[in-house]
């Protein structure tokens, strides 16, 4: 059932995203923009889905900050907008996000931020909570996914009350778990813009206009008592004490499920005093005191980093309340790593003083221990990356003895740094200087964030690393996002080093949001197809070379060509990612049998990393059930040992 | 009442949505559900943990440390790699004996584990039902359909308090054209496998 589906009054099992969504389609949102993350893409997809019944704007922007000046910009002429992004993506916004609220905003405008604690699917924890703070707008954190639909809902009426964006932080486990969501209304009308310069003071939208921008931050700091008071009395703030006991708990936005979570295991609820926070910034003051003032002993349960818990500490030594608090600076609650309600419980275990969970057989444990092994991550069998990094690896390896630094990116093709098993037991072994990849996946030396490779490649090379070339890789939607200015300055610098980007005309990694590149938008509608390589020209880029992804030998020739030429080269390996080919129906048909008589364990599938590929103790296989009959192993097979023909299922 | 159920596999294997189609065939029977997924760094061919949390109130969307009820792996390995942190002791594990030979088993020393071995050692603290899900997924039209097998199965081993019927019309729902019949003939597959 989509999200604009289920009816006022009704229930659905939403993922916290689509709540989220949902949320914003009752409140009328007018426009939604944002760029691919996990764990928030799921909201821009479902508004997608929803804006072609109810008509609003919706898109994928080619990057977080363009998609936020989309939304402030929409809420500039008076109509509701919804920027979404994982925690990275607002650090592409700080400028205009510290910007935008000297002065403010006039339709209700929601800045969605999706934490992830854990980096399940990130590259840091970043507590993007401490950024709301910084830029003095209201922080809204939902338990569940009921309070992230009803707190999107509101949070377009609060802005437009406060003319402040407001900040709603959701982390992975409210945006990708599934819940009961009670529906409301949908609000279906539509606003029409409308533009006033001097809208209730001088030059409103010009920071420059005017008075100083320090005027504009006068207004943003008389706003703040206002807004502190908006918190003091949401029913997403509430206090439950008991008199049975000196000990009382705080739980903030999912840290409060968590929290409910072990009560409830435990038999404990009503036996203790309860303190739940769903605005982490502006605290509800008023109920924290009377909290302090009613328990001795106090344990802080929020997600990330030990944000709400400092504060508290700081109300605490205002109301000279002796009141021990225990939590994340404490050592009680972990200082890294996502939380859970097992952690909430040994806490209450150690206080209450009883045991928190059955013991399995130690044994059992010991002799399961023994025989698990690892299982590194990998790329699809059929991915287009398999065939541009098996050439960059045959390419890399004929330079014998040089050391080439290879800067890698965010999107799938980081698995070709992701290491193997193999890695660490070299790496165990004692050697600390970089190996001779023995597969693709020990590739990379290099990731960080988004658009980051080609950047460090040209410090590389400006601090003249002479050991090797220096290399970095990005793919389309990273190329489009973040690595045009670094490229602009790679010719402007005159850099000599290779660039290649991996073009699998989708944004995959995120679940195959289109792109610039891709000639569709959110919806499926055609639009222009933006080539890289006239993009590359037109950059003043003078080595450039276009190669199909599979077409290893080409691949491979133009690796070298790029490493061996004078100045900056950039490759463009290209061929559409395998999982979008076939959700779109279609296939290869390039079936690939095994002569085991011919293999002379040369190991150069191992090399290429298919997962399909089954080599165990010499004896070569095809596992049917994932090959996809791409044909690419056939294809870098010295010996024909996998060769085309047919193939029984077994 | 209530049940806590891990979902285990590997990316591409479908446990997301059949974590989704096991929740929401609960939730359809007025049960209160939590459904959640982590897949770690990679979106194919790593570990991927899906849980359903069924009962009448459900506040922490994480099964707590050994407190699953069911295990269903859908790849050995992968069902042995989270069987200690999750499952209760005498759970049921509902196992796919079909693996998916990781990467590492080609390129290093390392040995996948023998499926007699496992089971041995699963036998000591829990309930185990192995069965081919992806020999069963073939029968019923595509190797790939190991998550409607093992729902099948789920419900012909276990005391869950959803029925058939509740769990086909979800897969009626969730899929279209030819994937329906083909999803309901792997569920059927799976249902009647443990039989005599």
């Amino acid at each position: 059932m989509e999200i604009y589906e289920q009816a006022a009054g009704r229930s659905e099992l939403f993922l916290g995203n689509e709540a989220i969504a949902r949320g914003a389609v009752e409140a009328g949102v007018d426009v939604a923009a944002s760029y691919p993350g996990t764990p928030a893409s799921e909201i821009i997809e479902k508004l997608g889905e929803a804006s072609g019944e109810l008509d609003f704007h919706v898109e994928w922007s080619t990057n977080e900050k363009v998609a936020f000046e989309v939304g402030a910009g929409a809420s500039i002429t008076g109509v509701r907008s919804l920027v979404s992004m994982k925690y990275a993506g607002l650090n592409w916004v700080m400028d205009p996000f510290m910007t935008i609220v000297y002065g403010g905003v006039r339709g209700g405008f929601v800045i969605v931020v999706a934490d992830d604690p854990g980096a399940h699917y990130s590259s840091n924890e970043q507590d993007t909570r401490f950024l709301a703070r910084y830029a003095e707008i209201p922080c809204l954190e939902p338990a569940d996914q009921q309070e992230a639909k009803d707190m999107a809902n509101y949070a377009f009426e609060l802005s437009e009350e406060i003319e402040l964006p407001v900040f709603l932080r959701s982390v992975t486990r409210v945006s990708h778990t599934r819940g009961e969501v009670e529906c409301g209304e949908i609000d279906e009308n539509i606003r029409e813009p409308k533009f006033d310069r001097h809208y209730e003071s001088y030059y409103r939208w010009n920071v420059y206009g005017g008075s100083s921008p320090v005027e504009k931050h006068k207004w943003l700091k008389d706003k703040q008592p206002e807004i502190k008071e908006e918190m003091q009395n949401l029913p997403w703030n509430s206090l439950n004490l008991s008199n049975d006991s000196d000990f009382g708990i705080i739980g903030v936005g999912i840290g409060m499920s968590y929290v409910k979570g072990a009560l409830d295991d435990l038999d404990l609820d009503g036996e203790v005093s309860v303190l739940k926070i769903g605005t982490s910034y502006p605290l509800p003051e008023g109920k924290v005191e009377k909290f302090l003032q009613n328990v001795e002993r106090a344990l802080i349960v929020e997600e990330g980093e030990p944000f709400v818990e400092r504060n508290i500490e700081r109300i605490a030594r205002m109301e000279s309340s002796s009141v021990n608090l225990m939590g994340k600076l404490t050592g009680h609650m972990p200082k890294v790593d996502e939380i859970n309600s097992d952690m909430v419980k040994e806490n209450l275990g150690r206080i209450f003083d009883f045991k928190t969970h059955s013991e399995l057989n130690a044994e059992t444990i010991e002799e399961l221990k023994e025989i698990t092994i690892p299982r590194s991550s990998t790329f699809c069998p059929g991915c287009p990356h398999l065939g541009t990094f098996f050439g960059l690896k045959e390419a890399v390896k004929k330079l014998e003895g040089e050391r080439p630094i290879i800067n890698g990116d965010i999107g799938c093709y980081e698995i070709a740094g992701y290491g193997s098993h193999k890695e660490l037991e070299r790496y165990r072994e004692g050697e600390s200087e970089k190996f001779d990849p023995s597969s693709i996946y020990e590739l990379i030396d290099t990731n960080y964030v988004m658009g980051g490779g080609i950047g460090l490649m040209e410090g590389q090379f400006q601090a003249q690393y002479n050991d090797g070339p220096v290399i970095s890789v990005a793919g389309d939607s990273t190329f489009f996002h973040s690595t045009l200015p670094a490229i602009v300055n790679a010719v402007y610098n005159d850099v000599d080093g290779l660039f290649i980007v991996l073009d699998n005309s989708w944004t995959c990694m995120t679940g195959h949001q289109p792109n610039p590149g891709s000639g569709e938008r959110i919806m499926g509608e055609k639009s222009k197809r933006l080539e890289i390589v006239d993009i590359l020209e037109s950059l003043g880029v003078e080595n450039i070379h276009e190669v199909g992804a599979h077409e290893v030998e080409d691949v491979i020739d133009a690796f070298e060509s790029g490493m061996s030429e004078e100045g900056f080269s950039v490759v463009v390996s290209k061929r559409p990612c395998v999982v979008e080919v076939m959700r779109r129906g279609g296939s290869f048909g390039y079936e690939v049998s095994v002569e085991s008589d011919k293999c002379t364990d040369c190991e150069k599938c191992v090399e290429l990393g298919c997962p399909a590929i089954n080599y165990d103790d010499g004896i070569l296989g095809i596992d049917d059930v994932l090959c996809v009959d791409c044909g690419l192993c056939a294809k870098i097979c010295p010996t024909d040992a996998l060769e085309k023909g047919g193939r029984d299922g077994t | 009442m209530g049940h806590d159920v891990l979902l285990t596999g590997v990316g591409g294997q479908g446990v997301v949505k059949t974590s989704y189609i096991l929740g929401k065939s609960a939730f359809e029977r007025g049960m209160d559900v939590k459904v959640g997924d982590s897949h770690g760094s990679a979106m194919r061919g790593g570990s991927v943990v899906g849980q359903v949390r069924i009962g009448s109130e459900i506040f922490s969307p994480n099964i707590p440390k050994n407190q699953a009820d069911i295990l269903l792996a859908f790849e050995p390995l992968e069902g042995i790699r989270n069987v200690s942190e999750y499952l209760s002791d005498g759970g049921l594990f509902l196992m796919n004996s079909r693996p998916l030979l990781p990467f590492d088993v080609q390129n290093s020393d390392l040995k996948y584990p023998d499926i007699g071995e496992m089971k041995n050692i699963l036998e000591d603290s829990f309930r185990v039902k192995v069965l081919n899900s992806t020999k069963l997924a073939r029968k019923a039209g595509n190797a790939r359909m190991v998550g409607a097998v093992m729902l099948g199965a789920l419900l012909s081993v276990s005391d869950m308090e959803i029925g058939e019927k509740d769990v086909l019309r979800v897969i009626r729902e969730e899929f279209s054209g030819d994937t329906v019949g083909r999803n309901i003939e792997a569920f059927k597959l799976g249902h009647d496998c443990f039989e005599d």
